[in-house]
């Protein structure tokens, strides 16, 4: 295994400290790290009250996290002949960063030489590294559980914390079973609502619509519990296109989106498809809908689809998230790693994944007695971005259709250990 | 049945041309230029296909959730 390319680099001041984070075989951190004294000549250390990094010439051992930090940059390691690889135990040499991947009250677990941090790198590095191959799968075995005392992880991963938006002033339209519209949490807010289903009311007796909408526009203090909602000011428009036994007809999603539109929605959120076998093509009529939509000003928005099962089956992207116009949104876990359901952009003709969001174990309202549920799908994932786009018109009034579409992609965080035809541009990140 | 129209300013019309075609027509969407109905005798897509003002013609899709008890949605 190659050094990363900016291993080579040199010390980047802000984001790299100047030294090095190694990773070593299972089993072997003890070989390696001997092999690592004799070439550099670094002297080990212990993590003490004293001594929380290590000197130039020291080097810090996790012997049962099999990582060590060394005193020197991964140039120098380089120059000494310390290589990963993988000969003398040592499977990744990586700059020791400053910056963090969630920048919460989870800061002090995430600092760099933290166990918690350490176990993050090892275990990105081993899923690099994994015989599988097919695009990371998640695992959460290894890593210790998020905190979610504030926000969900999914509200922290996508930055809504941070953000001094809430969506005030955008329309967002969730088509799906309704909503709960006597939820205690959604009491104050001004909700929008229609059926298209024949014979039923808006009110959700399912469930998926309200825990759908509660991510995309949740409070931003719930009475209870951590906050779960995106852009907690937005105004919901609830789109009942599907029945509450959960299928709901092309022509009732239809129904749903022309009712968006011309009621100037900014955002269609759509947790919902139909399987496709590789090689169907997308529907021209909803690729037609979408474009039109588009120009009306209304991006369309719509989950990737569950048929996966990785790392034994991978399925394209179902309907109608795979027209070009419509953004396709896969699913990540809490260590940023692909869901195993999330359905992929197998070929270039394809359905291709545009954005990817929080959707494994997230957590969101659901209609009473229950309140509050924990989902995993693309269908969690989707409403983080819709959520996300939300905030991302607040902040740009002109920007509406495919121009807050490409807001959404150029302003997602590339996931570099990722594929893209597993998570397109990357995670949504809220402005 | 769904029907993407290129004119949309006679939507109106392509109905009218649509249920004299044979076409039940159900709902005429004409912000998004969309027209759903119900055809008796699937050998008429053709036949709707050709109308002027007709850009495709597709079967209906059923969409379906997972049951509710189901963790994975």
């Amino acid at each position: 295994m190659q050094l990363p390319p900016d291993a080579a680099n040199d010390h980047l001041p802000g984001t790299t400290t100047g030294r090095s984070l190694v990773l070593f075989a299972e089993g072997a951190a003890r070989a390696g790290a001997e092999a690592l004294v004799a070439a550099t000549g670094a002297r080990t250390v212990a993590l003490s009250e004293d001594v929380t990094q290590p000197a130039p010439n020291e080097m810090l051992l996790f012997e049962q996290l099999g990582v060590a930090v060394v005193g020197t940059s991964p140039q120098q390691m380089l120059q000494a002949g310390v290589m990963a690889t993988g000969a003398d135990g040592i499977v990744a040499v990586e700059p020791e960063r400053i910056n963090h991947a969630l920048g919460t009250t989870a800061h002090a677990a995430r600092s760099p030489r933290s166990p918690e941090y350490l176990r993050g790198f090892r275990d990105a590095v081993l899923h690099l590294t994994s015989p599988t191959g097919d695009g990371l799968v998640g695992d959460a075995s290894h890593v210790t559980p998020p905190d979610e005392s504030q926000a969900t992880w999914g509200i922290q991963a996508v930055m809504a914390v941070q953000s001094a938006l809430s969506g005030k002033g955008i329309r967002v339209a969730v088509l799906d079973t309704g909503c709960d519209l006597d939820h205690p949490d959604l009491q104050g807010r001004e909700i929008t609502s229609q059926s298209f289903v024949a014979g039923e009311a808006v009110q959700d007796a399912n469930g998926h619509g309200t825990h759908c909408i509660g991510t995309s526009m949740g409070p931003k203090r719930p009475p209870s519990g951590p906050r779960y909602g995106v852009a907690y000011d937005a105004e919901i428009f609830a789109g009942k296109v599907l029945g509450n036994a959960g299928s709901g007809s092309d022509a009732q999603i239809l129904g749903g989106i022309e009712w968006a539109v011309q009621h100037g929605c900014a955002i269609v959120s759509m947790s919902l498809g139909a399987a496709t076998r590789p090689g169907q093509p997308f529907s021209q009529v909803f690729e037609a809908v979408a474009e039109r939509a588009q120009r009306a000003g209304t991006l369309i928005i719509a989950a990737a689809g569950n048929e996966s099962n990785r790392p034994i089956s991978v399925s394209p992207v179902g309907h109608p998230a795979n027209c070009p116009s419509i953004m396709a949104v896969a699913a990540i876990d809490a260590n940023i790693m692909v869901a195993p359901f999330s359905n992929r952009g197998l070929s270039p003709g394809a359905g291709q994944i545009d954005v990817a969001g929080p959707g494994v174990d997230v957590l969101s309202s659901y209609p009473m007695p229950a309140r509050y549920r924990r989902l995993s799908g693309t269908s969690m994932a989707t409403p983080h971005a819709a959520g996300v786009a939300a905030l991302l018109a607040e902040a740009n009034p002109d920007a509406r259709g495919a121009a807050l579409g490409q807001l959404l992609t150029t302003r997602a965080r590339r996931l570099e250990h990722l594929s893209s035809a597993d998570v397109g541009a990357g995670l949504v990140q809220a402005p | 049945m769904l029907v993407a129209g290129e004119h949309l300013a006679s939507i109106d019309d392509v109905a009218a041309a649509l249920e004299d075609a044979g076409l039940r027509v159900g709902a005429v969407m004409a912000t998004i230029g969309v027209i759903t109905g119900v055809a008796d005798d699937p050998g008429q897509l053709a036949a709707l296909q050709a109308l002027d003002g007709v850009a495709s013609v597709e079967v209906g899709r059923e969409v379906r959730l997972p049951p509710p008890d189901s963790p994975i949605q």
